[in-house]
């Protein structure tokens, strides 16, 4: 009896002793995924601490923000905390108590629901430390907007509508055999924002009025071949396709559907948001219908949110009021100079 | 309760489709014959499809069109062989929360392998050697470390994620479109029917033959059923159950490379989650019980081929997604529930 208690002890111990091993390893990472465990105390040796709360921090776009945001830190003599807080917006509230709670110099924010904006900004407001919000603006309770990194989400979409209504010109297709395959995350509003901002840009520009094919999806790129596949099947009598959609994933999806289902290349006019995954035909050089994306680079954003916040809390810099980053529509000619990554 | 869990172990000593009907034999005629083989369980799931695919093709006959079938079985493929494996497990009575993070690694794993090698066969090999990696991490967690099913394998859900998320930096990982391997996978076809549609008949088979003619497979059945008889007749529970947790491990590693070949780059997270959902959804509306022993192969594909027809069919017509989603659920509480009240249970207190 007496031995097997030692052992529980023991045991107990060796479990204690990992779960420290294994915590100190995490803070040491640099990032935290879900947590902000930092130990040190804010600002001891004049280095200024910046908290970047993300939703959806796991895909690509919000990887490289924070890449860019960590790279100007590193030069401007500050470190970046990541917390990734999914799609939840009861866990991001939570973070940012922790993340005042612990001292942070600064604070960015990718909030996972806009409707939560009068929270956030309140809740810095009270703590005196200075937050920007990027890729999705927020606003107070009497509608005064938050400092603003970002891009402006219907004019992204419009620049799709516009690059897809000049390749449009260059072909002779009409209204009669053409249709528009329109891929969304229907419950999200920025998504459905880009999605009608390129639709109502590309019929201004043409002057034709194509029938749209609405796809509903969880914006992953099964789910948009899947449901292409079968919207297809609704519309035999269609020989060629426009498509579009929130991101690079629903487009080149529904891209691989229609050339699954038979349709040339030559087909298929598909313009990319993104360009993360439609680089990788071009960077293969296999003919597809993806033939064009606009590039957003999360890495310029991550870098001026970082930059604005420094100038404040160091030169007490106002925070300007909107800071838009540059956009560019990329093809297979042009992605590798316009610094597109592709893994 | 008692009776239910004698008609249990009695699979043991019978095959289980002559278990289903569960009525005395009686001279049959043909058709009577027939439904015996198909079994009242898998009648109501059939009676289902057909009604469902008259009332799409009544309104929208393109929904016949032999591409459109086509494409039904390859985005079936994917959820649909995690449903067969999840069966076998829910069949022992447990469960495998971890199938679509497994996916997800192993996709990345294919991807990263076949870009460093250049070898197509390679990046396949060791996205299956991954997925039984971590299926044998399951196992060993479940057995050894005394974890319900449903915790550990709900920890290594977030656990193999973040591993996948760790190999490929968040970002996915290098372009399978133009080797030929992975192409044949994701999108090609042979005598006109796709490769994956193959792969799924082909594991379907397999799973179903091994259960119902193998001492295996009437073991799985007597240790869901009544694991301590199965102890006491000398099976070893051990093996069965790290062995089961290797093979779903094994198949989520085939789901992961095929991921990969169909998008045409590795994936860690999109495409992946929620696979484990859909796959559990998929068993238990054909018929599996959670509580073990009870469930068939035969059930899991009619109901894969179920959730696949309706998914599509109400996106031929044009169904709102939102829509979708309560169709769906609708739809396996239906199921369920009629299964359960066939069964006679009183109605009382929590089900079993």
């Amino acid at each position: 009896m007496q031995s097997q208690h030692t052992r529980r002890r023991g045991a107990k111990a060796l479990g204690a002793i990992g779960i420290l091993g294994l915590a100190a390893a995490l803070t040491a990472c640099g990032t935290v995924d879900g947590g902000a465990a930092s130990g040190d105390d804010a600002g001891d040796d004049g280095t200024i601490r910046i908290a970047y709360i993300q939703k959806q921090g796991d895909q690509q776009y919000f990887i490289d923000e924070i890449d860019g945001a960590s790279e100007a830190a590193a030069e401007l003599g500050a470190e970046v905390t990541a917390i990734n807080v999914g799609d939840d917006a009861n866990e991001t509230i939570s973070q940012l108590d922790t993340i005042i709670s612990q001292g942070y110099d600064a604070i960015a924010i990718v909030v996972p629901d806009q409707k939560i904006g009068p929270q956030v900004i309140e809740a810095a407001k009270k703590a005196g430390i200075p937050l920007v919000a990027t890729d999705d603006a927020i606003e107070d309770a009497d509608g005064n907007a938050a400092p603003f990194v970002g891009f402006d989400g219907r004019s992204m979409g419009e620049q799709v509508g516009t690059e897809a209504a000049r390749l449009f010109a260059e072909t002779d297709w009409t209204a009669e055999n053409t249709k528009i395959i329109r891929v969304s995350k229907e419950d999200l509003q920025t998504c459905e924002d880009r999605n009608d901002g390129a639709y109502d840009t590309f019929t201004e520009a043409t002057g034709v009025e194509l029938e749209v094919v609405r796809v509903g999806t969880d914006a992953t790129n099964i789910e948009a071949q899947d449901k292409t596949a079968a919207a297809i099947t609704a519309n035999p009598d269609v020989t060629n396709w426009v498509v579009w959609g929130c991101n690079d994933e629903s487009e080149t999806g529904a891209v691989t559907a229609l050339q699954n289902a038979g349709f040339s290349p030559d087909n298929i006019i598909g313009v990319g948001l993104g360009a993360y995954l439609t680089c990788k035909d071009w960077a293969a050089g296999v003919e597809s219908g993806n033939k064009a994306a606009l590039f957003i680079s999360g890495v310029d954003v991550g870098k001026a949110a970082v930059e604005v916040l420094v100038d404040q809390v160091k030169n007490g810099v106002e925070l300007p009021a909107n800071t838009i980053a540059d956009t560019t529509i990329v093809g297979p000619d042009t992605w590798e100079d316009a610094g597109v990554v592709c893994t | 309760m008692t009776a239910s869990k004698e008609t249990r172990v009695s699979a043991t000593t019978q095959p289980p489709a002559l278990r289903a009907p569960e009525s005395p034999p009686r001279p049959k005629s043909p058709a009577r014959s027939l439904f015996a083989r198909i079994g009242v369980q898998n009648l109501s799931l059939v009676i289902a499809l057909i009604l469902l695919i008259a009332v799409i093709g009544w309104q929208d006959p393109n929904f016949f069109r032999y591409q459109n079938l086509l494409s039904i079985g390859t985005s079936i493929t994917v959820f649909g062989i995690l449903a067969i494996v999840q069966t076998l497990v829910i069949l022992l009575g447990a469960l495998d929360i971890s199938v679509g993070s497994v996916a997800g690694l192993t996709s990345v794993v294919s991807a990263m392998v076949f870009t460093s090698t250049a070898s197509s066969w390679m990046g396949i090999g060791a996205a299956l050697a991954a997925g039984l990696a971590c299926g044998l991490v399951n196992g060993l967690i479940i057995v050894y470390g005394r974890v319900n099913a449903v915790i550990a394998t709900l920890a290594t859900l977030a656990a193999f994620k973040g591993l996948a998320q760790i190999l490929s930096g968040g970002r996915s990982q290098g372009y399978t479109g133009n080797d030929p391997v992975f192409t044949a996978l994701g999108r090609g076809t042979f005598l006109g029917i796709p490769v994956l549609i193959y792969l799924f008949v082909f594991i379907a088979v397999a799973a179903a033959l091994v259960l119902k003619y193998t001492d295996i497979g009437r073991n799985i059945y007597a240790i869901g059923g009544n694991p301590t008889a199965a102890r006491l007749s000398g099976i070893n529970l051990n093996r069965y159950i790290v062995g089961v947790y290797v093979l779903v491990g094994t198949v989520a590693g085939l789901a992961g490379v095929l991921l990969t070949a169909r998008t045409g780059s590795g994936q860690p997270v999109s495409g992946s989650e929620g696979l484990e959902l859909e796959s559990i959804t998929a068993a238990a509306l054909g018929g599996a019980a959670l509580t073990g022993g009870k469930g068939t192969i035969t059930g899991t594909v009619l109901a894969v081929i179920l959730l696949g027809v309706l998914s599509n069919g109400l996106t031929v017509l044009g169904v709102n997604p939102f829509w979708q989603n309560v169709a769906k659920g609708a739809l396996l509480v239906i199921a369920v529930v009629i299964q359960q009240r066939r069964s006679g249970q009183r109605a009382v207190g929590l089900p079993a």
